[in-house]
């Protein structure tokens, strides 16, 4: 009735293989040809000139680099860690039965994910504005100060708005996949725990965060891809000069900069080689960390 | 069977695989025809010249690409590289002019058959020290001239100043200290609705193309230092409305009468007052500001592998030397090109309605005659706009106490992005 063996005809190959041409042609190619030319010094025009490693040295010795990079871990933090957390307890409530209407909640939590980063950018960045923002216009109008603020020259209240931004669109997002996580918990865990006389807060901390743990690990790893790639927010937010001195620029935008601004096409490539790596070795970091046993 | 099946699957995949790849092909006209051109811009505004040029040429095709944004030039590079899709003929901004000049894939213009050089003595000098590469060739030309003024409000200085006469206002504003002076008064009088200036860029607009280097050395001019000062004084006497270039306050203030003075290059009429004041027509004035400057321009090159040199030539003498296209120009569009004829025919005739009938290209074409033509580098829009805007910025903001540290600021950040340049 059935066959002894697996047919192992090729045809498979033919239905993969668009995939594959593409990918080499798109993925692979690009990424092997940037590698070639972060060793040089091109500007798009003239033939591009052999540096060796002197890019990664430049990138090693460039302050600008380690600058953008901190506002990039500053800024990725503050809203990873909030996002992280609140979206989690908010998914453990919304997976509640006797909150009423939460499914009008899950759908109010996404919504700000639908929005895009840029809108999101421009928008705070009216708000913020100097002399004709919103904020400044209801602060002075309520009598709460005489002139308006300077808002956009104070490096941290840039970095935190950044964050802010980044939180507000992302902990819905975290949110859903924390819920399709909840769903996939055994109830049988959460009901013998309740005939143990366990509290909400025992099934929280003692059932649901380890039973999460690998949709843990999915967001954290994924949060630090993503992180580190931050761009359209601050870039529609300051325009894209990360002021005030750069300190709301990230890591990417410098890249963008160096890359498509100054046309420095070899330099843009180093740094972005070099934050590939620091990626990986986040990524393997918290790996480690979020799988290592109890001592 | 089995061999159709092959067939089937293989015919599939590659089904598939071109209608991926159809989606990322590059849509365009080619110019195989020797009676078609492509042209690239950054703006429309070739649009009108293309237009006459295609009427007063017929059988002639002009395939226009405009790619607006930062992309143009990235875009542009690889095709004139690539030799894939190039256009015939492109346009430069000011700001790229210099870092391009001297690439072999412009074509050279002093050379045979285009004799260049006999023509551009039509044109102001300040423009035509952006046309020639370091062997002083001419490879780009500039159609358009862009000196700059001071546009100013008519009721408000009637208002403030008891006149609204251009030449009048002109003496009154002569120097940085006078509008200082005014901006302090204005503020006060007006309980802080009125200001002088938009912003700190207000005044440094007025040096800007002073070069950054020399001989492979930065050199820092003294009067970017001085401006450093100046717009330090302008807000501490509350002389600037603070509304960034570009921002919606800015362009509001023009509508609403907020500022009284906007320094301005000759398409300012057209792109910023007329576009963001539509309503105010006539209660514009032009006025000599402390400093003639010029601002923007864009120029015009052709490909040196291009197949249709002869009409991409023909093209580019149309839009720089052609004088009765470019009296309609001036007539229909209120801009002012680079050809000196041409504006000094106009000069004593072409009024501005928006302006309050002032002649306008009379203004400009004085104020033309009054740029200074610098030497600039590839360097200096990078040094100007990304390095010494953000230190002005920081020092304007107090985040700089010391004129030092602003110079040291300027040093550290020209070795890091040109390390080929010798830094004190």
């Amino acid at each position: 009735m059935f066959a002894k063996s697996i047919r192992k005809d090729h045809y498979g190959y033919f239905f993969i293989a668009p995939f594959f041409i593409i990918f080499l042609l798109f993925g692979l190619y690009p990424i092997l040809y940037s590698l070639y030319i972060s060793f040089t010094n091109w500007d798009g025009i003239r033939t591009p000139e052999f540096v060796g490693l002197g890019n990664y040295i430049a990138v090693f010795h460039d302050p600008i680099f380690y600058k953008t990079f901190l506002n990039t871990l500053f800024i990725w933090g503050v809203s990873v860690i909030p996002q992280l957390t609140v979206s989690l307890v908010l998914a453990f409530i919304l997976n509640e039965k006797f909150v009423k209407g939460r499914n009008i909640f899950r759908a109010v939590y996404f919504f700000p994910h639908i929005v895009t980063a840029a809108s999101l950018g421009l928008l705070v960045s009216l708000i913020f504005d100097w002399q004709s923002g919103g904020l400044n216009h209801f602060l002075v109008e309520s009598g709460f100060i005489h002139d308006p603020i300077n808002w956009k020259n104070n490096a941290w209240f840039m970095r935190l708005i950044v964050s802010s931004i980044l939180f507000f669109q992302y902990f819905g997002y975290s949110m859903i996949i924390y819920l399709a996580g909840l769903q996939g918990i055994d109830p049988s865990l959460t009901e013998a725990a309740q005939i143990d006389g366990a509290t909400k807060k025992h099934i929280f901390l003692h059932i649901t965060v380890p039973m999460l743990k690998p949709i843990i690990l999915f967001q954290v790893i994924t949060s630090i891809i993503g992180g580190m790639q931050i761009f359209d927010q601050p870039f529609t937010l300051t325009n894209g000069t990360g002021a005030p001195d750069r300190a709301s620029m990230t890591s990417i935008m410098y890249l963008y900069n160096v890359a498509f601004q100054s046309t420095r096409f070899g330099y843009g490539a180093a740094i972005a080689f070099c934050l590939f790596i620091i990626i990986i070795l986040f990524s393997v970091l918290s790996f480690v960390l979020t799988n290592r046993k109890k001592a | 069977m089995r061999r159709n099946h092959w067939g089937y699957t293989f015919m599939l995949s590659l089904l598939g695989l071109s209608i991926l790849l159809a989606g990322c092909t590059v849509s365009g006209k080619g110019t195989g025809s020797s009676q078609e051109i492509t042209v690239w811009s950054f703006t429309d505004e070739a649009n009108y010249a293309i237009d006459k040029f295609e009427k007063k040429y017929p059988g002639v095709k002009v395939n226009f690409v405009n790619i607006p944004g930062n992309f143009y030039i990235t875009k542009l590079k690889s095709a004139l590289q690539t030799a894939s899709k190039a256009p015939d003929v492109f346009m430069l901004e000011n700001g790229n002019i210099r870092e391009l000049i001297d690439v072999p894939y412009l074509e050279n213009l002093s050379a045979a058959p285009y004799d260049a050089n006999k023509l551009i003595p039509e044109q102001y000098p300040f423009v035509q020290a952006n046309e020639k590469d370091s062997e002083g060739n001419v490879k780009a030309l500039g159609y358009q001239a862009t000196p700059g003024g001071i546009y100013y409000r008519r009721d408000l200085a009637k208002q403030y100043l008891g006149t609204d006469d251009p030449e009048e206002v002109s003496k009154q504003i002569d120097s940085w200290d006078k509008i200082f002076d005014i901006g302090e008064r204005v503020a006060k009088e007006s309980g802080g609705k009125v200001h002088a200036l938009a912003n700190w860029n207000a005044i440094s607009v007025s040096y800007e193309g002073i070069p950054w280097v020399k001989d492979n050395k930065l050199v820092i001019n003294d009067a970017y230092l001085k401006v450093l000062d100046m717009v330090r004084e302008a807000r501490q006497r509350h002389v600037l409305a603070e509304f960034d270039d570009g921002s919606a306050g800015y362009a509001a203030s023009m509508q609403k009468g907020e500022v009284m003075f906007y320094p301005g290059a000759s398409w300012a009429l057209q792109y910023t007052f007329k576009a963001n004041a539509p309503d105010t027509s006539g209660k514009w004035g032009l006025a000599h500001g402390p400093a003639s400057f010029s601002s923007g321009g864009t120029y015009i090159a052709m490909y040196s592998k291009s197949k249709n040199k002869d009409l991409a030539w023909k093209f580019i003498h149309f839009y720089n030397f052609d004088h009765e296209f470019l009296t309609e120009l001036a007539h229909d569009q209120d801009y002012f090109t680079s050809n000196r004829v041409v504006d000094d025919q106009l000069a004593p005739t072409l009024t501005s309605a928006y302006l309050g009938n002032q002649k306008h290209f009379e203004f400009f074409s004085e104020e033309a005659k009054n740029v200074p033509s610098y030497q600039r580098t590839p360097f200096d829009t990078v040094i100007n706009n990304d390095i010494y805007k953000n230190v002005l910025q920081l020092y304007l903001n107090n985040k700089m106490k010391t004129k030092e540290e602003a110079i040291q600021r300027i040093k550290r950040d020209v070795k890091l992005r040109y390390p080929e340049l010798e830094v004190d």
